[in-house]
């Protein structure tokens, strides 16, 4: 690993000072879980390390009557742990219980996993269904964006220098709301996905669904919501050929890539396959 | 860059001088001379360098050291009490949980802070084997580790 300067700022404001001082040499470190692997293979050597791990109010999980807020520095292993995650927002927790493995779950944190930016990033998907705002700190007075506009390309998101994802949002689901994430890994643990999909449905009077998100990780530059669903699935019930039509609309929106882990045509193929069994189990929840 | 850090470990408190880029388990090994904890891959895939850090099992090889300061730690050698091997220790030593012993220090802290957190009721195979899902064993094929987590987790809960 690459020699470099260590600080451990006390607020934001100050960690946002040290952040634009060092410019691109910085990096900031939260959990440490994919910083420490990219140093170690000499991916990155950033000669400036700004921890997070002073900086109180960042390490929270807060459910009120508008909605469930997450500090950025906020642990897989709470959020698996968290009752303040309720049964409308479990595809986060689904998706908490699988990343990487409960001794790497201890430190790796959920702002840690969106400012990697890997295509696959586990949390990304249920925090798209669940139509998250991303509350980004910067000096002048912070801003809160849609996540699907926090990623721009792999490893890369819309943080500017001196910005820190401070926390993210979620709103309240009405009554009648069902999630889930689901993965294809090739190991049982201990492993990246293949594809992940979030689905979130609303369900009205005679099973109707009023809304539908479907969000896909690993299979674009980003992870991605997919378009069109309105047509298919609102106003309609759960009947095979509308599962059929949302799952192919799912693996067509897809731009998967061949990589060590898989085909572009495999993971179109199981795109389809998940989208249509998570489908089929939500179904199974409010039947 | 040097610091100083303070940290327990085993019940123990140590000020070690420590450099940026080193991890826990250079501290652990290299400065307290705690060999039981090993590097397998160093990358967080392995579990070898599994040790317990403020009550949660976590990959000594991915913690700053310096992220450690003012952290408990308990490490394989803070098991055994007065020269007797913990229950769980001797529970992998009777159910043949240990070949060459490279993964075994990791495997078991491991399955101690899956037990502290899951460990009061009864447990499948399924559970156990998603609990020690972050450690590799070439040797055993892991059916007597599980044999002897259950075996051990039975016995503490009569």
């Amino acid at each position: 690993m690459s020699k470099f300067k260590y600080f451990a700022p006390y607020s934001l404001p100050e960690a946002s000072a040290l952040l634009i001082k060092f410019g691109p040499e910085a990096a900031v470190i939260s959990g440490g879980t994919d910083l420490m692997i990219k140093m170690r293979n000499k991916q990155i050597a950033p000669r400036y390390i700004i921890d997070l791990r002073q900086i109180s109010g960042l390490d929270f999980i807060r459910l009120g009557d508008t909605g469930l807020s997450i500090g950025s520095r906020t642990t897989m292993a709470t959020l698996c742990r968290s009752s303040a995650i309720t049964k409308e927002y479990i595809a986060l927790k689904n998706a908490a219980r699988v990343l990487g493995s409960r001794q790497i779950r201890s430190i790796a944190t959920l702002g840690g996993n969106l400012c990697n930016a890997a295509p696959s990033a586990e949390i990304a998907p249920p925090l798209l269904i669940l139509g998250a705002q991303a509350q980004i700190y910067n000096p002048e007075g912070g801003r809160s964006i849609p996540l699907e506009q926090f990623f721009v390309s792999p490893s890369k998101t819309c943080i500017q220098q001196g910005e820190i994802l401070e926390s993210v949002f979620m709103a309240r689901p009405e009554p009648g709301v069902y999630t889930t994430y689901c993965r294809n890994t090739t190991r049982k643990a201990m492993d990246i996905a293949v594809i992940g999909v979030s689905i979130l449905l609303k369900v009205g009077k005679g099973q109707i669904i009023r809304q539908a998100k479907i969000a896909l990780g690993a299979v674009a530059p980003t992870p991605i919501l997919v378009p069109g669903l309105e047509d298919v699935l609102v106003g309609h019930s759960l009947k095979d050929n509308v599962i059929n039509r949302a799952s192919e609309l799912a693996a067509a929106c897809c731009k998967p890539i061949n990589d060590l882990r898989s085909s572009a045509e495999y993971r179109r193929e199981m795109v389809q396959v998940y989208v249509k069994r998570a489908l089929i189990e939500l179904k199974q929840q409010f039947d | 860059m040097k610091k100083t850090i303070s940290l327990t470990v085993n019940g123990k408190v140590y000020r070690v001088e420590i450099k940026t880029t080193q991890r826990l388990l250079d501290v652990i090994r290299d400065k307290i001379g705690l060999l039981g904890t090993k590097e397998g891959c160093g990358a967080g895939e392995c579990g070898a360098c599994t040790v317990i850090m403020n009550g949660e099992a976590v990959n000594s090889c991915l913690v700053l050291a310096i992220k450690a300061d003012g952290a408990d730690i308990l490490t394989i050698e803070g098991l055994a009490k007065e020269g007797s091997l913990h229950p769980l220790q001797k529970s992998f030593v009777e159910h043949g949980a240990i070949q060459c012993g490279f993964c075994t220090p990791g495997m078991v802290m491991s399955s101690k802070a899956f037990l502290d957190e899951h460990g009061g009721k009864k447990l499948t195979r399924e559970k156990v084997k998603e609990g020690i899902s972050g450690n590799l064993c070439r040797c055993t094929g892991y059916q007597k580790i599980i044999d002897a987590i259950i075996d051990y987790n039975t016995k503490s809960n009569n």
